[in-house]
């Protein structure tokens, strides 16, 4: 089942001589349970396609289709909330509210719900990712590996139809990278999620099902037929 | 290059912002002093035009004594007066004949008409003196009148016809008192004459009296200071302190408003800071890049600063000018002029230039403390605080996390938690105090209007109470109450009394032995209390009013009640004269409810009196209590109320001591049929113009002319300045508040935005993970009315010091007036603050919608 369809994406900046094409006609489809990882260099808009799909940026033209939604129609509200109960971002920079300890960040999507905690499921979650003895920890107090792993924990908590992540051990030493992404994919397989994860490390997309390679705002290879 | 003019060139908006904000403080400080400054000139000048301009007036001085003190060349005036007769005109209308020089008459008068006189039988004089004497207010009219010397006991009357060669404008303490002068020219006779001096400015006036007492050997009584201008000199250094002290206050909050400006322009380019550090530039290079930025801000925001202020403070006093009111001293129109203390506001404009030191010093601090990269990151403002965040339960518990949010915040940010609520509580604690004063204000000129009994705006009057049988008739009642535009008229008579005194009620004896000590000499008796043989008794005033009068009087009530269209038969209201203090002898200025009660009277109690029944209460026998062959009527009456405030003048002395009795004009029917009154007061409607005005004043007066021994004048006018004067405070305090509520929302502002910048990217992430911006709205919003909360707790505690500073600072304590923190302001003032609270985060929250998530989490390529 395609959980994620995207369709001639374009996103321009600027105009005439000064006009960036940071996507220029891109296509792609994702299936549910599919593990993809996007590849390319600085600027080639693998950040941006990301975006895109999570519904953070909005397009020049072109389509996203996520779990059968159409984001451009949706109103910035309409949009918010999807974004809140079906996609679960991880962000490079871990980005958690730095008032909330570590349960609270993870939960923080679920009770803006408000929908009663599933306190099994994240603590279920918890323990995969390692985080029992720190759940009442701030996160300026927690390692960069630590807070990686809230943040996946809070992209789980919501049971997303996708998690969007970007860059996610780029501010990881290597030895907590691929402890982080072993973990991603473990708790991926085991919650049935689909995961797009954006990186320009060759050797961390082959953990991925499939690679897409995009360059100058184009797929250029990884595309399914 | 100049790093510093470029980053003030490219920064436009931040620079306008950090200048508008020092060019408000410098505006504000100049205003407020030159403001209160010559409020504090005119309050004086106000009470010289009442009271006097001198500064020292000298008595029983030796012709040498007085030719020599006249010598000093730092004296501006010399006057010279001496009461030459006591005056009775055709209708017993009593008045002085002064002879004074041109100095004397003309200290707080000038000469519309005419000239001084030359000679002992020319005179000049006010018009209403003149009109209330019969005489046409015209140059070299002739009148004959009568006149005796001064003090003399025996009723010898001698004729003098005088000659009117000059008219001059109204001396403002003759007419608020009703006392007729008329001046003749100063003969060379020094015996009884007073000396009266004025000294050139910055003379120690207290130190040359008392070098005058020591070298002519005068003993106390023969030297008076003018306090009104002697104690200027130190109220105003008092004021001046007091004025720094608010300057400081002030500073204080523009130190804040000026410092939160600077802040958001700070965070708006605080990654630039990093890069200077980054490619090299060192602390000292930083600090002085900083300082150089703002210093060159300020130095342009100080012309423009003072520029302002006076355009402020000179566009209230045109406001606040009214044309007719008019000051006129030593014979000339004097100019209000505004006050302008070079010196104290140079020192606050430093002050400035200090804050704007301290900022520098903060910020370079701030700066220097950080790494390159740090700085670069945008973590400048950020608080790295390691402590655990309070009320983490509260996530747990509440069910819409962003109230949680909200509540944690608060919490966490303590910094800035502070900056705020004292911004906010600055502003609304100055806010309170400047609408605190503005009461003050209000409450003082309300007492005096009541001290000097301006209780409508014509007043006829007798000039002495002593016979019921004489006073302004019923004719003239009633021509009065047919006259067009009378609104309400107010009557009393009064008849002297002795009240037995049957030693039961305790009284303050040390109030009535200096009453006994002060009137000895000075009046007709030699005591308020004695015994004529029959009963032991004290002397007082029955007073009838009529039932406007007693409706007005009602007002005034300490104790008890009465109806004031149906008095009853044997009631009686006691206005009941108060000390400072239990056991004092002191009375108060003015009329406060507070205080002690000279006798221990409760309504309820029974009072019995007696008057002579022939009513010959006008001679002396009367007051030395050897009347004894005359016959008393003895009447019980039943205290059915007691007033602290007599709302009708006192006439006389007579009611001056002991607690003045007051009934119904239907009971004094019974006692006095034949209605003469001491006192009628009236209103008029003054829709009806000037010109109609002054008919009615002249036609008051031809009425008591025809009348025995009464004036009549119009009060209008000094009711009318004493307004002008309130109002011009009352303009003076709201302008004031209105620019503290201007910078404290300004200030408010920016700390709010503030916050709302230093926590862009965590806002972000909030909606990136699915908070809907209405809910970060309300977030928000909740933060700030918090804050508010806290804002209002701190402004409450705060008022009471402020308030109380105020209050003793307005020495209105002198006029009984007890402390008590306005509470309405207060609460006015809570609820303004919230509902600031609440527009500004609907302010700093409206660009949040359209913002960036993605350039705000950091996350663009």
């Amino acid at each position: 089942m395609t959980i994620v369809e995207v369709k001639e994406l374009k996103k321009y900046y600027g105009k005439g001589d000064t006009e960036v094409r940071a996507l220029d006609g891109v296509n792609l489809k994702v299936e549910k349970g599919e593990f993809l990882a996007i590849v390319g260099t600085s600027g080639s808009g693998k950040s941006t396609l990301l975006h895109m799909l999570g519904g953070l940026d909005t397009p020049t033209s072109g389509e996203v289709t996520v779990d059968e939604k159409e984001l451009s129609v949706l109103s910035d509200d309409e949009l918010t909330i999807f974004r809140r109960r079906k996609i679960g971002f991880i962000f490079q920079q871990y980005n958690l509210v730095p008032i909330l300890n570590v349960w609270e960040n993870i939960v923080l999507p679920v009770k803006l719900d408000g929908k009663k905690i599933d306190e099994i499921y994240i603590n279920d979650i918890v323990k995969t990712l390692g985080l029992t003895e720190k759940i009442q920890s701030l996160p300026s107090n927690l390692s960069g590996g630590q807070q990686q792993r809230v943040a996946i924990a809070r992209a789980l908590a919501t049971k997303p139809a996708i998690i969007l992540a970007d860059e996610p051990t780029g501010n990881l030493d290597s030895k907590t990278s691929q402890d982080a992404l072993g973990l991603l994919k473990i708790t991926c397989e085991a919650f049935h999620q689909t995961i797009v994860m954006i990186t320009h490390n060759e050797e961390i997309a082959q953990l991925a099902d499939r690679i897409i390679r995009i360059e100058d705002g184009k797929i250029v290879s990884g595309e399914r037929d | 290059m100049k790093l510093h003019r470029e980053y003030i060139r490219k920064y436009k908006k931040n620079t306008l912002a950090i200048l508008c904000s020092m060019v408000m403080t410098i505006a504000l400080v100049v205003c407020l002093f030159i403001v209160t400054h010559s409020d504090k000139n005119i309050d004086s000048l106000q009470g010289q035009y009442v009271r006097g301009a001198y500064d020292i007036a000298l008595k029983d001085l030796t012709r040498e004594q007085i030719k020599e003190i006249s010598n000093d060349k730092r004296l501006t005036h010399v006057e010279l007066e001496k009461y030459l007769y006591s005056g009775m005109g055709d209708a017993n209308q009593k008045f002085a004949i002064i002879a004074a020089n041109g100095e004397y008459v003309q200290e707080r008068t000038r000469i519309l008409k005419g000239r001084m006189p030359v000679n002992k039988n020319e005179i000049v004089a006010e018009v209403w003196s003149l009109k209330n004497l019969g005489v046409k207010p015209e140059l070299n009219t002739e009148f004959t009148v009568k006149v005796s010397d001064p003090g003399s006991t025996k009723e010898d009357w001698k004729s003098v016809t005088y000659r009117v060669v000059g008219i001059i404008s109204d001396n403002a303490a003759n007419k608020t008192y009703g006392n007729i002068e008329i001046y003749t020219q100063f003969q060379e006779d020094y015996k009884d004459a007073s000396l009266v001096l004025k000294y050139k400015k910055g003379i120690d006036i207290k130190k040359e009296g008392k070098e005058i007492k020591n070298q002519y050997h005068l003993k106390g009584k023969q030297i008076h200071y003018n306090y009104d201008v002697v104690d200027y000199a130190y109220y105003q250094s008092k004021a001046s302190k007091a004025s720094l002290l608010i300057s400081f206050i002030l500073l204080c909050v523009c130190a804040v408003v000026i410092s939160g400006v600077y802040r958001i322009s700070l965070m708006n380019r605080s990654s630039q800071y990093g890069i200077l550090k980054a490619v090299g530039m060192q602390k000292r290079q930083i600090r002085a890049l900083i300082a150089k930025e703002l210093y060159e801000i300020y130095f342009l925001s100080i012309p423009l600063g003072v520029i302002l202020g006076l355009a402020v403070a000179y566009s209230l006093n045109m406001l606040t000018r009214d044309k007719t009111m008019e000051l006129i001293f030593w014979g000339k129109i004097y100019r209000i002029q505004l006050i302008i203390p070079i010196e104290e506001i140079a020192l606050c404009i430093v002050g400035v230039g200090v804050i704007v030191g301290i900022i520098v010093e903060i910020t370079s601090h701030m700066i220097n403390r950080k790494t390159a990269i740090a700085i670069i990151r945008g973590e400048l403002g950020v608080n790295n605080n390691k402590k655990h965040v309070f009320m983490t339960r509260l996530f747990q518990k509440m069910e819409k996390p962003y109230k949680a949010i909200a509540l944690k915040y608060v919490c966490y940010d303590v910094k800035s938690i502070v900056f705020v609520v004292l911004s906010l509580s600055i502003g609304a604690s100055l806010f309170i105090g400047l609408f605190y004063q503005a009461k003050l204000n209000h409450t003082t000129n309300s007492l005096q209007k009541q001290m000097l009994y301006y209780n409508g705006d014509f007043i006829l009057e007798k000039f002495n109470d002593d016979l019921i049988t004489t006073g302004l008739s019923e004719k003239v009642l009633e021509q009065i109450e047919n006259m067009k535009g009378v609104r309400a008229i107010s009557t009393q008579r009064a008849l002297p009394i002795r009240v037995l005194d049957d030693k039961k009620i305790i009284k303050n004896q040390n109030y009535f032995d200096f009453f006994d000590r002060i009137s000895k000499g000075d009046f007709p008796f030699d005591s308020y209390e004695g015994n004529d043989g029959t009963d032991s008794f004290y002397m007082t005033e029955l007073k009838a009013y009529n039932s406007t009068a007693l409706k007005n009087l009602h007002k005034y009530l300490l104790e008890g009640d009465y109806d004031p269209d149906n008095m009853k038969k044997d009631s009686v209201i006691l206005y009941m004269p108060k000390t400072i203090g239990k056991n004092d002898w002191r009375r108060p200025q003015s009329y406060p409810k507070s205080g002690a009660y000279v006798m221990e009277y409760k309504a309820g109690d029974e009072i019995t009196l007696k008057y002579r029944t022939d009513l010959k209460t006008n001679k002396n026998q009367y007051y030395k209590f050897t009347d004894k062959d005359a016959n008393y009527t003895y009447k019980k009456y039943k205290i059915a109320a007691i007033a602290y405030y007599p709302y009708m003048k006192q006439v006389t002395y007579m009611a001056n001591a002991y607690p003045t009795i007051i009934i119904s004009e239907d009971q004094m029917k019974e006692i006095v049929p034949k209605k003469a009154y001491a006192t009628i007061t009236l209103s008029v409607d003054q829709s009806l113009g000037k010109k109609y005005l002054n008919q009615v004043n002249n036609k008051l007066i031809s009425l008591v002319v025809d009348n025995e021994g009464a004036t009549a004048r119009s009060i209008i006018d000094q009711i009318r300045d004493m307004d002008n004067l309130f109002r011009k405070q009352l303009i003076y305090s709201y302008g004031i508040a209105f620019v503290v509520l201007v910078l404290s929302c300004i200030n408010i502002i920016n700390n709010l935005k503030y916050r709302i910048h230093i926590r862009k990217q965590e806002i972000s992430i909030y909606r990136a993970i699915g908070i809907r911006h209405e809910m970060i709205c309300k977030m928000i919003h909740l933060e700030n009315m918090i804050l508010g909360v806290i804002s209002i707790v701190v402004t409450c505690i705060a008022s009471y010091p402020i308030t109380g500073y105020l209050y003793h600072r307005s020495q209105i304590s002198y006029l009984q007036v007890g402390y008590q923190n306005d509470l309405f302001i207060l609460g006015v003032v809570s609820i303004l603050t919230l509902i600031i609270c609440n527009v500004v985060s609907r302010i700093v929250t409206k660009g949040l919608r359209g913002s960036s998530i993605v350039e705000n989490i950091n996350t663009v390529e």
